[in-house]
């Protein structure tokens, strides 16, 4: 009996995403675990692996839109054994118990049903669900038997999933433009060799930071400013105890603890830094929850580094590592990615000298660290050579004033050129 | 020796609801107690005779005092404290017997007694006619509590009495002095005040009914102090002296100073503590926690595995309905089912009048978790039935989460809110939200239509004020 392959749950609030890729091919032998396919939502990429180990039949192409729940494929293991011989070996000669259930029918037979009997619904959910036109089998249930509670279709109606498929963005994008539209490329203009140009769709992933970029310097007051910090004392302590902070710890001294550290002392220091606009209201946060902006091949992504007030140095690492991995893995889950409350971006990893970083809604500030150049300094009246970072900070000028940000930025320059106050938190 | 799936010891509301809900489920049990009736505390010298005697001393004083505004003329109004006190213990000796009936009909095997523990499978009943041996797979522990002391003011039963003997004074006291301003107290002390007592209840903290939302103890006790209570909060007894025809307590206020009250009686009401001594507790290992009650997991198992209690000798508030829902889920884990407590959603009421109920949590517990929250309050002075009742003092006040809207507590002081409290635990226990209440349909007029209105203000659209 073929099991159905489906799309998982991805995170809290995202019903649908984007079939981007298929790892293996219509037809093909797998192994239990092995990866299947690249599923693209609005924040993230993910693998989505298979259950059982069999011969794969597609359904869904490349490309396509595709639901939580929708069965995309089949995996017949009884074929498993007959083809090649590389994935049977890995793979469980039976398959579980549990992945030869009976998959409920796909969200894609249910959900266009506006005319479904809401009967069963309690009254504000009925209520949110007619005037907003939401199909109630979308929403997850957070309450008794999976009861959908008001509070659910709030989260479900917040979340970016939604406005970004209502929101048909290429038209709309092409009418605003005020010049004249650029000539358009043949519709055959793919990746014929030879041609001046190459268009492919954009990811969702770049999609939805390109709609988020653009929001960001269309609705703050964003301004950077910029100073430059001596690390020879971060770059002496740390090759001094490198080596026995890897034996004890189990993860490499980086310059990235010193950084998130350093800005958390100066969120302590200046707490202006750490709020955000609400309408009318200025909301401080009175936590740490750090986003360390990662490139990886597959994306910009910003996971959460949890609370950095509370870890240590190596608490810091650890969770930097972790978080890296999982991006790397295409395994971070929305809950990675959600609720910093300050960004460090590092574009040093790329030899940027100096760069203006955009913020990170709804974080009203974001720093910016380059790379580390020998310069000529003066110190004592004296010119010496010393490993220089310039560093930037932009902020949203509507809530944070130019002493404060300066104020915040020399606070971590300070840290940074004596990292001892970081311990003796002075 | 005669064996049992489960052995109860005590019959309270919790005990007997846990035996009947085992035998339902095919359980062999016998439940111990030493008392001749069941029922337990609550039954016999708690929530149910009180409620029989404020009742009663309510139509007393409605007819007293509040014919003429219903255009009802009445001669001479007397008071028969005897018939008072036999109707209340009919009403007592109808619901024992009933219990006992019900047990009867469950097939469990009652024993009068007192149970002792003496291993983690046998329980000795002492009973008068000798010892009797009961072998059990399981035990369900539900002793009660008891009424606390105070050391300078012993009760003697007679002048220094506890809420049994104020259930059944032969006479209505001159001056009765109340100490402790909890349910018992508030509930007893008015019942006096109807009858013609004077009544000064005094409490050691700066709110009556501590639990409740600071709110709603404020409109409490103004309502019972414009009847005539006279509650000194902030006050302790500092000393006591028990004359032949009067009791004088001295009592020390936090801004006013010391001062004298001569009276009759004194009912000490300043709360109760679990039964834990005379069981075989101690002698078989069963562990108590800091606050001396036993100590239970999640599952109310106790450090013994097959060894389970419930009620007032474990943590929580001491409630007959908590104690029930305690003994079901107890009977029901032990049959493999998953049986629990919702301990979020256990609602509290003070049976004065205007009543208090409540269920979830205060304002002020609300805040002290950084929990975000709208309020919704409306009045019963603007509900038809409530003026109709001629009952219009207090309101009710619901808080729902900010983002969520899902009710976070319920309060209420004013006429039968014990009755409407139920329909706010239903709406929490679903995590309702305020606008699901706000959008059932409440017949007109009734008091419930009060708790939608305030429902509608936690979004500001109430109706009608």
């Amino acid at each position: 009996m073929a099991v159905d392959v489906t799309i998982p749950e991805i995170g809290e609030s995202i019903n649908e995403g984007f079939l981007a890729e298929w790892s293996k091919q219509d037809g093909a032998t797998v192994a239990a675990e092995e990866p299947l396919l690249v599923l693209e939502t609005d924040k993230i990429t993910m693998n989505v692996t298979a259950e059982v180990a069999g011969k794969l039949e597609i359904l869904v192409a490349e490309g396509e839109s595709v639901q939580v729940g929708q069965v995309v494929a089949r995996i017949d293991p009884a074929a498993a054994g007959d083809e090649t011989p590389i994935a049977a070996e890995t793979a469980p000669t039976e398959p579980p118990a549990a992945a030869v259930r009976e998959v409920p029918p796909p969200a894609a037979e249910s959900s266009p049903a506006p005319t479904a009997d809401l009967s069963h619904l309690s009254p504000a959910v009925r209520r949110l669900v007619e005037e907003n036109k939401l199909d109630p089998s979308a929403i997850k249930g957070t309450g008794k038997g999976g009861r959908i509670l008001k509070g659910d279709v709030l989260a479900f109606m917040t979340t970016p999933t939604t406005s970004a498929a209502e929101a048909p963005a290429p038209p709309t994008a092409a009418e605003t433009a005020p010049s004249p539209p650029t000539p358009m490329p043949g519709p055959t203009a793919v990746v014929d060799a030879g041609q001046r140009q190459s268009r492919k769709p954009m990811s969702r992933l770049r999609q939805r930071l390109a709609e988020r970029l653009v929001q960001v310097q269309q609705t703050t007051a964003m301004l950077t400013t910029f100073n430059e910090a001596d690390m020879s004392r971060v770059m002496a302590l740390r090759s001094e105890y490198k080596d026995s902070f890897t034996k004890r710890y189990g993860v490499k001294l980086g310059f990235m603890s010193f950084f998130v550290k350093a800005v958390v002392d100066a969120l302590k220091t200046v707490p202006e830094v750490n709020a955000f606009i609400e309408g009318d209201e200025i909301i401080t946060n009175h936590y740490y929850d750090i986003g360390i902006a990662v490139s990886s091949e597959h994306g910009l992504v910003v996971p959460v580094i949890r609370d950095a007030d509370r870890l240590s140095m190596a608490g810091v690492e650890t969770a930097i590592g972790e978080l890296a991995g999982k991006a790397r893995d295409r395994t971070l889950g929305i809950s990675d990615l959600q609720g910093a409350v300050f960004t460090i971006t590092n574009g040093g990893i790329f030899g940027s000298l100096l760069s203006t970083p955009i913020l990170n809604p709804p974080g009203s500030a974001i720093l910016g660290m380059h790379s580390i150049k020998k310069r000529p300094i003066v110190v004592d009246d004296e010119i010496v050579i010393r490993p220089v970072m310039q560093l930037a900070v932009s902020y949203d000028h509507r809530i944070i004033d130019g002493k404060e940000a300066v104020t915040f930025l020399k606070r971590i320059v300070d840290c940074l050129e004596n990292p001892e106050r970081l311990l003796l938190e002075i | 020796m005669k064996k049992f799936d489960l052995v109860v010891v005590g019959a309270g509301p919790g005990g007997y609801v846990c035996a009947i809900r085992a035998a339902q489920l095919g359980m062999s049990v016998a439940l111990v107690e030493k008392r001749a009736t069941l029922g337990g505390t609550c039954l016999n010298v708690g929530c149910i005779p009180s409620k029989a005697l404020l009742e009663s001393s309510e139509v007393f004083e409605q007819t007293l005092n509040h014919t003429d505004e219903h255009g009802v003329v009445v001669g001479d109004v007397g008071l028969d404290l005897e018939g008072m006190m036999a109707r209340k213990d009919r009403i007592v000796g109808e619901l024992t017997t009933g219990v006992a009936t019900l047990m009867k009909k469950n097939k469990v095997e009652v024993y009068t007694g007192r149970g002792e523990l003496v291993g983690a499978d046998k329980v000795v009943v002492h009973g008068d006619e000798g010892d009797t041996e009961l072998g059990a797979k399981h035990v369900c522990l539900a002793l009660g509590s008891t009424v606390i002391n105070l050391p300078f003011l012993p009760i003697d039963g007679d002048k220094v009495v506890s809420s049994t003997e104020a259930l059944r004074f032969d006479s209505v006291p001159k001056h009765l002095v109340v100490i402790g301003a909890g349910a018992v107290g508030l509930e007893l002390g008015s019942v006096w005040r109807r009858l013609g007592a004077k009544v000064t209840v005094i409490e050691m903290l700066p709110t009556i009914t501590p639990f409740a939302d600071k709110q709603m103890a404020k409109a409490l006790e103004r309502a019972l102090t414009d009847q005539g209570l006279d509650i000194r909060l902030e006050t302790t007894v500092t000393a006591a002296k028990v004359l032949k025809t009067k009791v004088k307590l001295t009592v020390e206020n936090a801004k006013t100073g010391s001062d004298t009250i001569d009276c009759d009686r004194v009912l000490v009401a300043v709360g109760r503590r679990p039964v834990t001594a005379g069981a075989g507790l101690e002698e078989v290992g069963i562990k108590l926690d800091d606050a001396g009650r036993v100590e239970v997991d999640d599952h109310l198992q106790t450090n013994l595995p097959n060894v389970y209690s419930i009620g007032d000798l474990v943590k929580g508030p001491m409630l007959a309905h908590k104690a029930e829902d305690e003994g079901m889920a107890v009977a029901e884990r032990i049959s493999g089912l998953p049986g629990h407590v919702n301990y979020d959603v256990i609602p509290n009421v003070v049976y004065t009048d205007p009543e208090l109920a409540m269920v979830g949590r205060t304002e002020a517990e609300l805040k002290e978790a950084g929990v975000p929250f709208n309020i919704g309050r409306f009045m019963f002075r603007a509900n038809g039935r409530a003026k109709s009742l001629g009952n219009e003092s207090g309101m009710v006040k619901i808080l729902a989460h900010k983002e969520t809207d899902e009710i976070l507590g319920v309060h209420m002081v004013g006429p039968r809110v014990s009755e409407l409290i139920a329909e706010a635990a239903i709406a929490m226990e679903l995590r309702a939200s305020a606008e699901d209440l706000a959008r059932t349909c409440h017949a007109h007029p009734t008091l419930a239509e009060v708790v939608k209105e305030a429902a509608l203000a936690v979004d500001k659209r109430a109706l009608h004020s």
